[in-house]
């Protein structure tokens, strides 16, 4: 993004990815259903959800995996690249309700003139359950080459 | 306690298995409304202008923009009472076990999406097997999907398992 490139030399085991805050509406997950085409009912038909044994319409597993495609690819900037993304779904995310996409660096190297960089990210809702678990590697340009 | 294997020669003779090659059109409308329904309206993905002045020197799609026309649409008589085709979008063997549940998913990137490409995607199941879980047997199936693009570099590939219990 404009923002600002980040580079490899900026980043350290242990340091936090910037938190990516998203409660996905009724609106979007509509939204996502017709981009993917997915008539599924338990996205957008509340009554047919519920008599399912559902608490309320139930967030797409893909569309979590988007939002942490977005916490990295906002974290990393244009020139840097999402190189492996990894990711399972634990639990039910429900519509209107929190997901805090986060990231922790577990790992950094440079290979071929590159800088390599490795993160858990997760999703979790407003009590801190982590819904969605998963791992990603970002390669970042690096300030002295 | 192990639970007697329930793969058959049968179910195992699907390992290898592969679906026909599917193709995906990256428009440009297609690319701003997946964007924009992922709520990620970063400019490299909306703004023309931009993106030409980025490294990329021209629109790309979002990293899963792939999983956005992943099927063709079934007609609304051949869907389930949940709304689901009755076949899915990967391919599993019968087996004994009724509930199926996603193993998660492992993306590999090579080359970005670019405004007007045509991707065409392979997927073919790669490994079978039964692990014992709290509530009885699994079958993992494990499918590997590769999208290439018009120029016949490899794009991504995309590993996943669904689970039956």
């Amino acid at each position: 993004m404009a923002d600002g490139q980040l580079y490899f030399e900026e980043v350290a085991v242990g340091a936090s990815l910037p938190t990516l805050q998203k409660t996905p509406s009724n609106t979007l997950l509509f939204l996502y259903s017709a981009i993917t085409w997915n008539p599924q009912r338990i996205h957008f038909d509340k009554d047919f959800t519920l008599s399912e044994g559902y608490k309320e319409i139930v967030v797409h597993g893909p569309l979590r995996g988007a939002f942490l495609s977005q916490l990295l690819t906002r974290w990393i900037g244009d020139a840097g690249v999402l190189k492996k993304l990894s990711y399972a779904n634990r639990d039910i995310a429900y519509v209107n309700e929190l997901l805090a996409c986060k990231g922790t660096v577990t790992r950094t190297w440079i290979a071929d003139d590159k800088g390599w960089v490795e993160c858990d990210i997760w999703a979790e809702n407003a009590q801190g359950d982590k819904l969605t678990l998963g791992s990603a590697t970002v390669i970042l340009p690096r300030k002295e080459v | 306690m192990a639970h007697a294997s329930l793969i058959t020669d049968e179910i195992r003779s699907w390992i290898g298995h592969e679906t026909p090659p599917w193709t995906i059109e990256a428009t440009r409308l297609d690319i701003r409304r997946f964007a924009v329904a992922t709520d990620d309206l970063n400019p490299l993905y909306l703004d023309e202008t931009y993106a030409q002045h980025s490294v990329h020197g021209s629109l790309i799609a979002p990293p899963l923009f792939y999983m956005a026309p992943l099927t063709d649409p079934v007609p609304e008589t051949e869907l389930r009472p949940d709304g689901l085709p009755y076949e899915g979008k990967f391919p599993i063997p019968p087996t004994p076990l009724p509930r199926l549940m996603d193993g998660g998913t492992e993306i590999e990137f090579f080359v970005p999406i670019r405004v007007g490409d045509t991707l065409i995607g392979r997927c073919k199941i790669t490994d079978i097997y039964q692990k014992d879980g709290r509530t009885g047997p699994l079958i993992f199936v494990v499918r590997e999907t590769r999208f290439t693009n018009q120029h016949g570099e490899l794009v991504l590939v995309e590993k996943g398992a669904s689970i039956l219990r």
